[in-house]
């Protein structure tokens, strides 16, 4: 049996953006130029650098040990995301970042197969003394492993 | 500078196709190496026909699609994407945008949106909100 416990978090984790980094991500995603790809094009619009494209913080997901998904072995799928910013990840910055299992609610579907809804949010924060918040992404998976238990904590 | 009208539909915006050979480029460049997204036998074996594009994706090739049709500069301010279908390799997307607020004298501008494949199914919808520079 898997055991999930809703609020759970990961450890607070550093992630540094290059400006190759982003550039490669923004590639993939279709971005040849502009302010994603383009050092001049971002310094004329008034950024530092380069600014990553609005999903880049999916690559952080990959940066630490998430207890809650560690041990689920059927494919997640993604149900809805979303992403806020209070300012622009922009290239040549650390963040630090935390991810927190918010919510996980089980029910039967269908044929009676038992889904199970996990709700993570990811914030990144400046690495600065101000460590202001930059970034949360908001995630809900869905898993049909059939294994799973949720525990509330006492 | 053009100004973007409440309600006014800005579409159809076709997607590049979503073939192998791209899905595994943002595999790599994403680290979401989820065999569903990579592997038929895998994608099977989840109960799909063949390989799926990561939700990631799809939702970052709207953001794209919206940015080459506007050709301003704008940096997003929120971002929301809920997914109904999922969309099989090789694939393609059609997007459909509708202007549904606007603030801060045009510079904030938000917009419903859609993406259907080939058959005309709901692959996604949500919302974006862009920042204009």
């Amino acid at each position: 049996m898997i055991k999930i416990t809703p609020g759970t978090r990961t450890e607070r984790f550093k992630v540094h953006i290059t400006r190759e980094d982003i550039q490669l991500f923004a590639r993939s995603i279709g971005f040849m130029s502009g302010i994603h790809v383009e050092e001049d094009a971002a310094q004329a619009a008034g950024f530092s650098s380069l600014v990553a494209p609005p999903t880049y913080p999916v690559l952080c997901w990959h940066e630490v040990e998430v207890p809650w998904l560690a041990r689920i072995t059927e494919p997640l799928l993604h149900g809805k995301q979303s992403f806020h910013y209070d300012s622009p990840i922009t290239a040549g910055n650390t963040y630090v970042c935390q991810l927190q299992l918010v919510n996980a609610t089980q029910r039967f579907r269908g044929e009676g197969q038992l889904m199970t809804r996990l709700e993570q949010r990811l914030e990144g924060f400046r690495k600065d003394e101000q460590s202001e918040r930059v970034f949360t992404a908001d995630s809900t998976f869905i898993s049909f492993q059939q294994n799973l238990k949720i525990e509330k904590e006492m | 500078m053009e100004q973007l009208e409440k309600e006014a539909v800005i579409g159809p915006l076709y997607s590049e196709a979503f073939d192998k050979k791209q899905l595994n480029a943002y595999a790599s460049a994403s680290a979401d190496k989820n065999p569903i997204h990579l592997d038929e036998k895998a994608a099977q074996a989840a109960g799909f026909d063949k390989e799926i594009a990561h939700g990631m994706l799809v939702m970052a090739a709207a953001h794209a699609a919206l940015n080459r049709e506007l050709n301003r500069v704008s940096i997003v301010d929120s971002y929301e994407t809920r997914f109904y279908n999922p969309l099989y390799a090789g694939g393609q997307l059609t997007f459909w945008f509708v202007v549904k607020a606007s603030e801060e004298n045009n510079a904030l501008v938000s917009f419903q949106y859609v993406g259907k494949d080939q058959q005309d199914r709901r692959i996604v919808t949500g919302k974006i909100v862009l920042r204009f520079l």
